[in-house]
C-alpha cells in the first residue's frame, strides 16, 4: 500500500498493519499522534528532553505490540495517550523528589511555528486542544486544579487531600463533579 | 464478586488516582461487572479529553528520525528460525506463582527487586516445556537474541487490560512486550535480548499497555537454571 493510502486510512484501519510491523503505516501513525503524544508527556514532565524519552518509548512500546489496540477499546487517539500518560507518571513516581509540573504551561515555553507555516491538520490539532481546553478551564478552580493533579501529576487522591489538608472526601466530590461536568460538556459538543 | 467501588472511586480509578490498594481492588472488580464497565466507558470521553487538552507542541524532527530508524531496523531484521534446538544443560522452567508468593515478588520488585543469579551466563538455546497448571501453559524458546513465550489456557481480557511480560535481572525489572490472548486463550509474545542465567522473565495481567512495573499479581515466572 502507498503513502497515500495508507494516509486514508481511519486510524482504526491502520493500526492491523502497524501490528503487522509495516514501517510505513508505523510513520503515518507516527505523523498523526506523535504530537499529541509529545504534548502531553512534555505537560507531565515538564521537560523537553524527558517529554521525548518519553514519547519515544510509548510509541515503540505500540509500535512493538500494535496488536494490543482494539477499537473496542476506544479511539487509537485516546489509546495511544493513555500509554504516554502511564509511562511519563511511571516515570515521575521513579524519580524520588521530584514534583510534577502542575500549571500550564506558559506561552513562551512553547515550541511554536508561525501560523502560516502550519499544515492543516497540525492547525487542527490545535484548534481542538484549545477548544477541549476551554472545557477544563470552565471548570470551578477547586476542580479542575485536582484533576489536573491527577491526571497530569500522578497524584492519588488521598495524595492530593494530603496536599490542599482538605478532607479526602472533599477532594473525591470535586473530582466526581469536575468529571462530570466535562462530560456533559462533551455531551453537548462543547 | 466483591462490592461494587463507589462512583468516585470509579472516576478516581479512570483517572489513575486512586492508591495502589485501591486500584487493585476496582481492577479486580470490574472487568464483567455490567455496571461498573457502564460506568468507566462513559467516562473514558472525559479523560480523554484530558489528554488532548494540552498544548500542542511541534516534536522536534530528530524524534522522529530516532524512532524511524528503530522501526525500520527491527522491520528489516531478519525472523528468527524455528526454535527447535534444545540444549539439556540450559533449562528454563517456568513455574505458576500463587497469588501470595506473586504479591511478594511485586512487592520486592517495588523495593529492589532481587533475584538469585546462578552464575554461569553462557549462550543458551532451549525450548522449555511447562506442565499445564491451572489451567495455563506454555513454552518459552530461547535464542541469542530474542525469545518467545507461547502460552494457552489465558483468560481472557476485557477493556484495555494486556498481559505484560517482565525481566528481571539482578535489581533491574524492566517490562517487555505485552500481548492480548485470541479466543482460545492461547498468545505468543516475543521477548527482546538475550536471557543469561539468572534472568527471569514474568507476566503479569496489567489494566492497560504502557506500564513501567507491575500493578498485578505474577501469574507466570521463567528463572534461566
Amino acid at each position: 500500500m502507498t503513502r497515500t493510502e495508507l494516509q486514508r486510512l481511519a486510524d482504526e484501519d491502520l493500526m492491523p498493519l502497524v501490528a503487522r510491523e509495516d514501517p510505513l503505516a508505523f510513520e503515518v501513525f507516527y505523523d498523526r499522534h506523535a504530537g499529541a503524544a509529545y504534548s502531553l508527556a512534555y505537560r507531565i514532565v515538564g521537560n523537553r528532553t524527558t517529554a521525548e524519552d518519553v514519547t519515544q518509548e510509548a510509541l515503540l512500546s505500540i509500535w512493538r505490540s500494535g496488536e494490543r489496540y482494539d477499537r473496542a477499546r476506544g479511539s487509537v487517539r485516546a489509546w495511544t495517550l493513555g500509554i504516554v500518560r502511564n509511562r511519563a507518571i511511571d516515570l515521575l513516581r521513579k524519580e524520588a523528589g521530584r514534583s510534577p509540573k502542575q500549571a500550564f504551561d506558559s506561552q513562551e515555553q512553547l515550541e511554536r511555528r508561525p501560523a502560516d507555516e502550519l499544515t492543516e491538520s497540525e492547525a487542527l490539532r490545535r484548534e481542538t486542544a484549545r477548544e477541549v481546553r476551554g472545557v477544563i478551564s470552565d471548570l470551578p478552580h477547586d476542580q479542575s486544579r485536582v484533576i489536573q493533579l491527577a491526571y497530569y501529576g500522578g497524584f492519588s487522591h488521598s495524595e492530593i487531600a494530603e496536599m490542599l489538608n482538605e478532607p479526602l472526601g472533599t477532594i473525591k466530590g470535586r473530582m466526581r463533579l469536575g468529571m462530570d461536568k466535562i462530560r456533559a460538556q462533551l455531551g453537548e459538543g462543547f | 464478586m466483591a462490592e461494587h467501588p463507589p462512583r468516585e472511586d470509579l472516576i478516581a480509578f479512570a483517572l489513575g488516582a486512586l492508591d495502589p490498594d485501591e486500584d487493585r481492588r476496582v481492577n479486580e472488580h470490574w472487568p464483567g461487572c455490567t455496571s461498573c464497565e457502564r460506568e468507566l466507558t462513559a467516562i473514558a470521553p472525559a479523560v480523554a479529553v484530558l489528554g488532548e487538552s494540552v498544548e500542542q507542541l511541534e516534536p522536534p524532527p530528530e524524534l522522529k528520525e530516532r524512532v524511524m530508524a528503530v522501526v525500520r531496523k527491527e522491520a528489516s531484521a531478519p525472523t528468527p528460525e524455528p526454535r527447535t534446538r534444545r540444549r539439556p544443560f540450559a533449562r528454563f522452567v517456568l513455574r505458576p506463582a500463587t497469588a501470595l508468593v506473586a504479591v511478594a515478588v511485586i512487592a520486592a520488585g517495588i523495593g529492589g527487586y532481587v533475584i538469585a543469579n546462578n552464575g554461569g551466563g553462557g549462550e543458551t538455546e532451549t525450548v522449555a516445556v511447562m506442565p499445564a497448571t491451572n489451567g495455563i501453559g506454555g513454552t518459552l524458546e530461547v535464542d541469542e537474541h530474542s525469545s518467545t513465550l507461547k502460552l494457552q489456557g489465558l483468560q481472557q481480557l476485557t477493556g484495555s487490560q494486556v498481559y505484560q511480560t517482565w525481566i528481571a535481572k539482578g535489581q533491574s525489572l524492566e517490562p517487555s512486550s505485552s500481548f492480548v490472548p485470541d479466543s482460545n486463550g492461547t498468545a505468543t509474545a516475543s521477548v527482546d535480548g538475550h536471557l543469561t542465567s539468572g534472568t527471569k522473565v514474568m507476566v503479569t495481567r496489567e489494566p492497560e499497555p504502557g506500564r513501567t512495573t507491575p500493578t498485578m499479581p505474577v501469574l507466570l515466572s521463567a528463572t534461566v537454571d
